[in-house]
Formats: C-alpha cells, structure tokens, sequence
C-alpha cells in the first residue's frame, strides 16, 4: 500500500535530515515547530510495460486506434523528448519500448517513410551515446546511420515551415512520445504546447504563440507516467524517511557523502545518471494531445499530492546536484538559482508554499563553474550582463536581441551541445516571476561573490540565513522545508 | 538430497563461469541483442537456432541471462544427452539446432520437424535465435587458434533473439516448423541488415550471395559487421 505525502511537523526527537545542497548531501537539524513536506511513494507499477503500451495504442482517449491512423506510403514522424527535462535516462528506457511498439505496427502497414525527431526545442542536442541509451540498440541502428534520426533545430524552422520542424510539418501522422515525472518547468510540457516547445522555431519557443502549422497536423499523442522512485536501487534509501533507515543505509549514506566530499562533480553525475533510475512506469496513455495531457497530469498529481495547510514565512529548498538543463554537466549558479526559484518554489497545484513578501532559503554551493560546452552564453550572462542589472525588463530591452542572434551561439547550439542563446533569459525570466513575489532570497553554504551578482543573500549555515531574514519575517518564522527528490506538489488548503 | 538435475546443473555452472565464459569473453566480441523478450519468460522454453559451428552452444549459453542460463539443459541431437521431453517436464530450457549438422557454408540450411513437434506435444514455447559470426569464428573441422586476449579485433558474433512462438491449436509441425524458421532467419537478419529493415522485409531484407558460390563462403567467412552502420573511411591501415 503506497504511503502518502504528509507534513512532519519538527520536535526533539526528529533526526536530522537530509538536505540536498548540489553535489553534497547534508543533515540539517531543523527548529522546532518547523513543517518537512514528505514525497508520497510510488503508486504501482504496471507489470507488463509492453502489454500496456499496446492496450493504449489500441485503446486511445479521444481517438482512432493507432492501427487505423497508419496507411501505406504516408509519411509518419515520430517525436521524443530528449534528455534534458526528463527523468534521468534507464536501459532500456520506456520511451524506447514506446517507440518500438509503434514501429511494430508502423512496418506492418507497410510505412517506409519513417523519421525520428528528438523534441528538444532551445535545449542541446542529445549526443549518440544518449540516443542509444534512450531509444535502445534497435531502434538507432535502424535509423541513425540514414539520417532519419535527428535532434530539433529550432533555428531551421521558420515561417515556410509553419514555426516547425520542416520534416513534422510535411508530415502525414505526428506521433509524440513523452515521459511525464512532473508538471513544473523542469518537465518539457503536455500536449500541444508540448510539441510547439519541443519541435517549434525560436520565434515561436520564444513568443509562446502557438505555430501555424499545428493547425492542419495530426497528433497522436502518447505519455508514460513515472512513479516516485527517482533514486537508483542502489542508493534508493535517500528516497525514504530517514527514521526508517536501516544500519547497511546509513553506512551507504556515510559513504556517499565521503565520495562527495572528495569529488564532487563526479560522485553527483554518477549517482544522478550514471547508476540510472529506478522509475517504474504507472500509467501509458495515448490519443488526443489535449486528452492525453489532462489524464497524465491526473495522475502526476495523484501521485504527487501532498495536502498542506496555509502558506509558510519561509521555505526551504534543497537543490539536487544534477538540475533539468545540467544533465551530463555542471550545475551553474544560474541553473542552481532557477532549480530552486522557478521549479522548487513552484512544486505546487495552485498557491505558492511560502506567502507573498517571504523568503526562501535555499542549499546550493553556487561555485562559479560552467560548462563551455553545454552552457556558453551562460557564462558570458554571468560576467557580462548580471553586474548591470538583474531585472528581466531591463535584460528584455537591452540583451536578448543580441543573444538570440549572435552567430557564435547558435553554430554552437545547431552543431555541437550547447542549449541555445536564449536559454540563461528563459531562466532568468521563470525565476523573477519568483523573486518578484518574495521579500528576501538567502542560499545557504553559497559563494558570497556569486550570490551577490545573482541578487541574492548569502549565509553560512541555516541559523544565520534564518537571522538574515528575521527583519522581514519576524524572529519566530512558520518555516517549511520541501523534502525533494522524489517530487512532491504542495496542494495548499 | 538434491535432485540429480540440479547437481548436473550445479556442476555445469561452475565449469562454464571458471572456463567456458572467460574464454569466450576474452577471444570473441559477442554482441547481444534485446533480451527482454527472455527475461519474461516463465516456465520452460525451447531454444531453437541455426548451427555453423561447435561454439554455438557456449556463445548461446553466454548470451542468456543469467536466470535462464541455469535453467539451460544440453542440447538435443543425434541421441546425446538428456531425453528432452524429461528436462521440459523438470522445468529446464533445451536448446535444439534443427538443421541437424553444422552449416557448410554459414548460411542455414533446411530445418527439421523436432523441434516444432516437441513444442507442440509438450505444450512449450519456442525462443528463435539467430547466431551470425560463428562460421567466421570457428568453421567446421577448423579447432580454435587462440588469438591475445581482448584484442581489438577479435571476431565477432551476434545474437539476436526473436520473440516467443507459440504453436497456434491444431497446427501441423511442418507449417509451425516454417515459422520458426522464419523467426531465426529473421533474427539473422536484424544483425545483419536493421531491426526496422527485418520488421518491413522479414528475412527477405538479407540479400545473400547464391549458394555454392566462393562469394558465399568469402561473405560468411569474414566477421560479420553489424548493418546499419556508415562505413567510416580509416585514416590509418592496421
């Protein structure tokens, strides 16, 4: 029987408790009286993924059987999003099994023309070793050699395409695979808006104004729900509540934080996506976009829920060492910023966790390392354009123009793995409609040079940070602390 | 008391992880495909390839997972081992080359109704696997000559599974025997050709040299490469 989330409300007896602070992992006693949101665990698995995936191709919401939408000599495309936003990749993975059962009917109604698109809208290109993990050795040796598997440029789609993909737009059939693990900015979104954000030029990624030509195409929609188990088995105790620890688990946890502390960077990629996941798919879902979303997002919700009363002073966010956008990367301080204040702030169904004019207190070392590969713009934004100002008009007004057309950026984003010139502005815009809306930010163990340049407090341990801010907050703040990952929704009643 | 099987069983485990797989590891590059179509699988099953060579059986077995290469009894043919019907009713899987001999030229020849009859009498699945390299490897009547070990070009051989075939009710082991052997020639080639280009044009997609023919012997008797594959001009000539 699956336990639902619940809210722990602190005493003397509470053992400290985990807190993610990028690649070191923390247990932090926190006040009394404090409030620690807790994941719900994993809702059941289905047990034959396959027969799943094949009852939903048979069974659409809202549609035809998949079977009857393929005729011979069409031209069929098939769309998947890609590594960033996303769970952290599996062998095999279910997007893969997904896609393999639709090539299964595909061949039998005697389709040649078979493309294969990775959505990945302004996010980077996914390299050759993510595609074969991602889609298994079948399916890209069958495509990858003849160049019908690709990665989206958002930068070749125009307006004589539609604002899309050319090859989606001169398509007979588009059928969309996704892996749903949450409805925050972290996650590439549902539906339509889904395949405007993954497969849409940058215009329209930018301007959100959905693309000409996904008026006349036929989508056939198709998600995996994922449970909470987002840690791998081997380290799967982090997941759970730590009074529920056994001895073996906390010798492992000593261990991790040992490895983290000599080497950060690798301990962190290896245990966030070099030991995989351990994701078990709840639910698949095919047909209609729009239907398919709704019930995606039913589940991700039931799966997530967690019932909370009020809104809390201050929140407290841990941020995981591998964000969305740093998969197979180094967390920057701008990334680490809009982990907590864009996705974590917002891990919620409908209010805010933390009143208007509060704070959050967030865990990260925020060190000044970037990736040149996967993150250039990023570091000139850092160094050139956050010293002048931090307010997303003036950033609007006066940046992003030269950003979006510089030459250098987007050679990088269409040939090699960088995320697109926009990419640092989309952040920076998703984490000031947070910052708007609250009084102080504190990052707590945080590089004081690099917070000061993001805007923000920097404070030793949690104490001071909780000091720092009595003067908006009061002395005896309502302090709420989100125990993520797994994802938990804060539903604020 | 253990059961006489298991103590074979036991016994043949340790003989094949402390010598057999080693072996086979360091001298061959095996190449395994999807194998979730085995991993499901429950009770007993029959395991049915085609045969150009003696490794066949030591590369099948290393191919397997682990689960149900315990559970692997020997092979079935020309009266050795096990009477098969005995190790399906104790739960093991057999493993039956259907040609009957090994392979002249590497290509499958025709297939024999034992396996499909057993399937059908003892109301047990059949798993089709396509072995391709093996010829290459070690051909008839050659022993093998040991090359350093994990060296950069060993040869390499490929296994591809099939999905499970179940005998439709009432179906004559003839037809059931053609539709195993489509299955294997299919897996064949998956490797060599793609797994879209075998799902289109079944085994068709394969396009071999004519029998008898010294291109036939020299097509099979060169370490397979996977299809697929751009071939990538080498710069430096080893």
């Amino acid at each position: 029987m699956a336990r639902p989330g619940f809210v722990l409300e602190v005493d003397d007896r509470t053992p400290p408790l985990v807190v993610h602070d990028g690649p070191r992992v923390r247990l932090e006693r926190f006040p009394l009286g404090a409030e620690v949101i807790y994941p719900a665990e994993s809702l059941p698995a289905l047990d034959d993924l396959v027969a799943g995936i094949d009852n939903a191709l048979a069974g659409p919401v809202d549609a035809e059987p998949l079977a009857t939408k393929l005729k011979p000599g069409m031209k069929l495309t098939i769309a998947f999003d890609d590594v960033s936003a996303t769970a952290p990749l599996q062998s095999p993975d279910a997007r893969g099994r997904i896609i393999e059962r639709v090539l299964i009917q595909a061949a039998g109604a005697g389709i040649d023309d078979v493309a294969l698109i990775c959505a990945n809208g302004m996010n980077r290109r996914n390299t050759e070793a993510e595609l074969r993990r991602l889609l298994g050795e079948r399916v890209f040796r069958s495509f990858y050699a003849d160049g019908r598997l690709t990665n989206h440029d958002a930068e070749a789609a125009g307006k004589d395409s539609g604002d899309l993909n050319p090859r989606v737009a001169e398509s007979d059939l588009l059928v969309m695979v996704q892996l749903v693990h949450g409805i925050g900015a972290d996650v590439r979104s549902s539906g339509l808006p889904g395949v405007a954000e993954g497969l849409g030029s940058v215009s329209a990624i930018r301007s959100g104004v959905t693309p000409a030509g996904l008026d006349g195409l036929d989508v056939f929609s198709i998600e995996a729900v994922l449970d909470n188990n987002h840690y791998p088995s081997a380290v799967e105790f982090l997941g759970r509540r730590e009074w529920e620890w056994s001895l073996p688990s906390q010798a492992k946890l000593f261990g991790v934080r040992q490895a983290s502390r000599l080497a950060p960077a690798r301990s962190a990629q290896l245990l966030s996506a070099g030991l995989g996941s351990g994701y078990h798919v709840t639910q698949v879902t095919a047909g209609a976009p729009e239907a398919v979303a709704a019930a995606s997002r039913t589940r991700v919700v039931e799966q997530q829920r967690v019932d909370v009363s009020g809104q809390a002073d201050v929140l407290v966010l841990g941020v995981p060492a591998v964000t969305a956008h740093s998969v197979g990367s180094v967390t920057n301080p701008v990334l680490a910023a809009w982990q907590a204040l864009g996705v974590g702030y917002n891990a919620v169904t409908d209010a805010a966790l933390v009143r208007d004019g509060g704070t959050v207190i967030a865990y990260h070392p925020l060190s000044q390392d970037f990736s040149s590969l996967h993150h250039p713009s990023t570091i000139d934004f850092f160094a050139d354009v956050l010293p002048t100002s931090t307010d997303p008009e003036v950033l609007a007004a006066d940046f992003e123009a030269t950003y979006a057309e510089d030459p250098w950026y987007s050679q990088l984003y269409r040939t090699s793995q960088a995320f697109h010139g926009l990419h640092p502005f989309q952040l920076w815009y998703q984490l000031s409609a947070a910052v708007r809306r609250l009084g102080d930010v504190v990052f707590v163990g945080a590089d004081r040079a690099s917070a000061a340049r993001l805007g923000f407090r920097a404070a030793s341990t949690l104490a001071d940070a909780l000091e720092i801010t009595a003067a908006s907050v009061g002395r005896t703040p309502k302090i709420r602390y989100l125990h993520t990952p797994p994802n938990a929704l804060g539903a604020v009643t | 008391m253990k059961s006489p099987l298991r103590i074979i069983d036991a016994v043949r485990q340790a003989v094949q992880t402390a010598t057999v797989r080693p072996l086979l590891a360091a001298q061959l590059q095996l190449d395994v495909g999807d194998r979730t179509a085995v991993e499901e699988l429950a009770g007993p099953v029959i395991i049915v390839s085609n045969h150009a060579s003696r490794l066949d059986l030591g590369v099948l077995q290393a191919a397997l997972p682990a689960r149900h290469r315990r559970r692997t009894g020997a092979t079935v043919g020309s009266g050795r081992g096990l009477d098969p019907r005995l190790l399906l009713k104790a739960g093991r899987n057999v493993v039956i080359f259907p040609e009957g001999c090994l392979s002249t030229d590497g290509v499958a020849g025709g297939f024999g109704t034992d396996a499909a009859q057993l399937a059908i009498e003892q109301h047990v699945p059949v798993l089709p696997v396509g072995i391709r390299g093996t010829f290459a490897a070690m051909p008839q009547g050659r022993t093998w000559s040991f090359g350093l070990p994990f060296a950069h070009n060993r040869p390499r051989v490929s296994v591809r599974f099939g999905s499970v075939l179940d005998a439709e009710p009432d179906e004559t082991a003839t037809s059931f025997t053609s539709r195993i052997d489509d299955a294997v020639r299919t897996a064949i080639a998956e490797d060599r050709t793609t797994w879209w280009q075998s799902l289109r044009h079944g085994h068709d997609a394969a396009t071999l040299p004519p029998a008898g023919s010294w291109r036939r012997i020299w097509d099979q008797s060169q370490s397979p490469r996977p299809g697929g594959r751009p071939r990538r001009p080498r710069i430096w000539r080893r």
